[in-house]
């Protein structure tokens, strides 16, 4: 290069290519402005404490159990959240299900961290409702616990979760890896061993998922143990296995 | 030598400037010590002290160390830069010690605070700081600072209006801004910036001082904006102050000059104001009062605030670059021919490395949707550590380590402590910068106590966190010592020194002879490029991570 200014030219090009991300999450595919974050499924609402208080209530009624936690069924989670508690602060949900977490605080900002080998993490607030929606694949206890600085006892704020296995022993199971996952279709592509009294081992094979929401979080190369409907063949539980 | 040669300290300035220096420093001690009861507290194997201790710490190592510390020596920075630096007066002495003196009063109404147990951090969240009696004074404390700084900024403005010779004529203001240096000339851009700031921190603090006396009520809400644009933009003044200080100490520290025109260089400072602001949103990414395309739009306009930094590294390095090729060195060669020894430039060098590291990270977490993954975890003061203690005190240090010699007439106490200091300081940010990232990642929450959730910990943490927050915050801490005892030292026992060639003894610059005519600048190109190169992998990594998370639903 005869002329320095080259090199200043150079220095602006790479300086701004920075904005490569743009498209490098184009390719990632993870914009997705039509929904996610904190605001869909009732993130986002204004609602008052003693609506969302009724809701935790009749939740704990239907599905409290003995020892104090509630076994939910996939869907919407009611968690109202005070200086320093959560309730319900004891939750077991269904391993491979796709649950939204509804918080509302009734006081102060808190956050919610959801920590299985990494974190998920969330904010609070009084007079507005946070959904977080998450898929549990491993069974197992996720901690949950505040993030967002709300006091003097802020530390001891957490909060359990856990993980159980789909009980259904009329499915057919087996063990895969995940191929290729078409969520428009609503279908998994799966390399998967022998399935006693069902398949044999089998190379590609494409299935129903039941319901498609099964597939959220899935992705090619994942060691999954998966259950199948002896009625509609389709895949109604799909979880992730450790690698 | 030549900058050096120009300077002329007044003494009025002189007096002015030590102050703010001294202020400064007395405060950096102060945090420094919450620092250290912080370190007792969250470092696993020592896990002493108790929680609302670490609270109290935690609320005053914030507010003294990013506010204070900083807004004092980056306000002594700005009176350089309209007096010494372009040999003119201030356009009134009496309304800058004025300004100063408020200043001070601020920082003793936070220290007031702090002591009587307003843990609020420096966010003072509402409806939270009403559990705490004394938080008022916290409220009243940053009100008092804005009106402090902003008498200091009138000040300057009159300055620089006095320094223009029509300042009614445009002709004369083209003339005038073309002539100044580049750090005068960052300092008058960073204006843009302070002045809504300012009306930012007022528009925030007003409320809240009002609604902390029971007068108002403040909806939260309103208020956590208010904060945040308040907050948004100071943050960002360090970013541009410390590319300011580095133009000058590579100018004296090597009589470099830019290869590439001035102008360019200057226009740079202009893009942070245009950048900068709009982007306060990124602080708010998993609030859900936001909607997702606002979260998606202010998110990918943070991609360009760091462009002006990457461009001035590049024209500082080519300025170094450039002067040590023109001496006859090799395009690699005068690498080792740097002054390493000196402690100016091992701090400004430390001080780029760690702004290195500071913004990769930067760059992964205004990613909005990395953000849950990362959201109040340790990895965002693994990132400030080295972006606020590193860029930016690492090179004001620099700065300091000339400016205090030269302003007291004293040669510099203690080189050979003053030369490691840097790397200490550098060195240590980068392990608790490194090992915090990878405990944040593992989930460790950021502004808690160690003690905290018991036997659930993943096992991962407590080693990550001894080796973050135990040797690397010690490590930093204890260069933070060598600093204060260096300058304080200086001042007390430095032999004196009749002129500023005399007081910095040990810390000459390197005016090796100019052999050949020497413009190109290739090295300088890969700092940028690595970063650049840096932010797109570790894009790709985090959002493996994230993926990766068993709970994750995209």
């Amino acid at each position: 290069m005869k002329s320095p200014r080259m090199y200043l030219i150079l220095a602006f090009l790479i300086a701004f290519g920075v904005l490569a991300l743009i498209p490098i999450w184009y390719a990632l595919d993870v914009i997705k402005p039509e929904e996610g974050g904190h605001q869909e499924h009732g993130g986002g609402a204004t609602v008052s404490v003693e609506e969302f208080e009724s809701k935790v209530e009749a939740q704990m009624e239907k599905y409290g159990l003995p020892d104090g936690s509630v076994r939910l069924p996939p869907g919407d989670v009611y968690i109202l959240v005070t200086q320093f508690v959560y309730v319900p602060n004891n939750i077991r949900l269904k391993a491979g299900a796709l649950y939204t977490l509804l918080f509302l605080s009734k006081d102060v900002l808190h956050g919610a961290s959801l920590i299985k080998t990494r974190s998920l993490n969330s904010v609070i607030m009084p007079g507005m409702v946070t959904a977080m929606t998450v898929r549990p694949m491993q069974t197992g206890d996720i901690l949950m616990l505040c993030n967002e600085y709300c006091g003097i006892r802020h530390h001891s704020m957490r909060a359990k979760i856990i993980v159980e296995e789909t009980a259904r022993a009329d499915l057919h199971e087996g063990d895969g890896v995940v191929v290729d996952v078409q969520p428009q279709k609503g279908r998994v592509v799966l390399n998967h061993g022998e399935i006693k009294d069902f398949m044999a081992a089998m190379e590609g094979m494409s299935y129903v998922a039941d319901p498609p929401t099964l597939l959220r979080g899935l992705k090619p190369g994942d060691k999954v143990r998966f259950g199948i409907d002896p009625d509609t063949r389709s895949v109604v539980k799909i979880v992730l296995v450790d690698k | 030598m030549s900058l050096l040669r120009e300077i002329k300290i007044e003494d009025q300035d002189r007096r002015l400037l030590m102050a703010f220096c001294w202020a400064g420093v007395g405060i950096l001690s102060l945090a420094g010590l919450m620092a250290l009861l912080m370190v007792l507290n969250r470092t696993p194997a020592i896990a002493m002290t108790s929680p609302s201790l670490y609270y109290q710490a935690l609320t005053g190592h914030s507010i003294l160390m990013f506010i204070f510390w900083l807004s004092f020596i980056q306000t002594a920075f700005l009176v350089a830069a309209g007096t010494v630096l372009i040999g003119r007066r201030l356009w009134s002495y009496l309304l800058a010690w004025i300004g100063y003196a408020v200043m001070l009063l601020a920082a003793v109404l936070s220290l007031l605070g702090v002591l009587l147990g307003a843990d609020v951090t420096y966010m003072a969240t509402l409806p939270l700081a009403q559990d705490y009696s004394a938080s008022w004074l916290i409220y009243l404390s940053f009100l008092v600072l804005s009106v402090g700084m902003l008498i200091v900024v009138v000040d300057f403005i009159l300055t620089i209006f006095g320094a223009v010779e029509r300042p009614f004529e445009f002709d004369s203001w083209v003339g005038f801004l073309k002539d100044i240096p580049i750090s005068t000339f960052a300092a008058i851009a960073g204006l843009i910036m302070v002045l809504p700031g300012l009306i930012a921190a007022f528009k925030a603090f007003v409320p809240g001082f009002l609604w902390s006396l029971g007068f108002i009520s403040l909806d939260q809400m309103t208020y956590r904006m208010s904060w945040h644009i308040a907050f948004h933009i100071y943050h960002y003044i360090p970013a541009l102050t410390l590319v300011g200080v580095a133009y000058v100490l590579v100018e004296v520290i090597f009589d470099a000059h830019s290869v590439y025109a001035k102008p360019i260089a200057k226009a740079l400072f202009l893009l942070y104001p245009f950048f900068v602001p709009p982007t306060f949103i990124y602080h708010l990414l998993v609030d859900p009062s936001i909607p997702e395309g606002i979260k998606f739009i202010g998110s990918a306009l943070s991609l360009l605030t760091g462009t002006p930094t990457i461009l001035h590294m590049f024209i500082i390095v080519g300025m170094v670059e450039a002067r040590m090729r023109r001496s006859g060195h090799s395009i690699f060669g005068w690498l080792g021919h740097l002054p390493w020894g000196n402690p100016a430039f091992g701090s400004v060098v430390m001080g780029m490395v760690t702004l290195f590291v500071a913004g990769l990270l930067s760059y992964v977490l205004l990613q909005r949707q990395l953000s849950p993954m990362l959201h109040n975890t340790f990895v965002v003061p693994a990132y400030i550590h080295p972006m606020a203690a590193g860029g930016a005190n690492l090179t004001y240090m620099g700065a300091l380590y000339y400016a205090v010699p030269i302003l007291m007439g004293r040669q510099l106490w203690g080189v050979g402590l003053a030369r490691i200091q840097p790397y200490l300081l550098g060195g240590a940010l980068l392990l608790m910068s490194v090992a915090g990232t990878a405990a944040g990642l593992a989930g460790v929450p950021r502004r808690v106590p160690w003690i905290p959730f018991g036997v659930d910990n993943p096992a991962s943490w407590a080693p990550l966190m001894n080796l973050s927050k135990g040797v690397g915050g010690t490590l930093a801490i204890a260069a933070g010592i060598i600093f204060v005892l260096v300058i304080v030292m200086t001042a007390i026992v430095g032999r004196k020194a009749p002129d500023a060639e005399e007081a910095i003894k040990g810390m000459e610059p390197r005016t090796s002879p100019i052999k050949i005519d020497y413009v190109h600048t290739p090295v300088a190109l890969i700092p940028p490029l690595l970063f650049v190169a840096g932010v797109i992998i570790l894009t790709y990594f985090a959002f493996g991570l994230l993926r990766g998370i068993p709970i994750f639903a995209p």
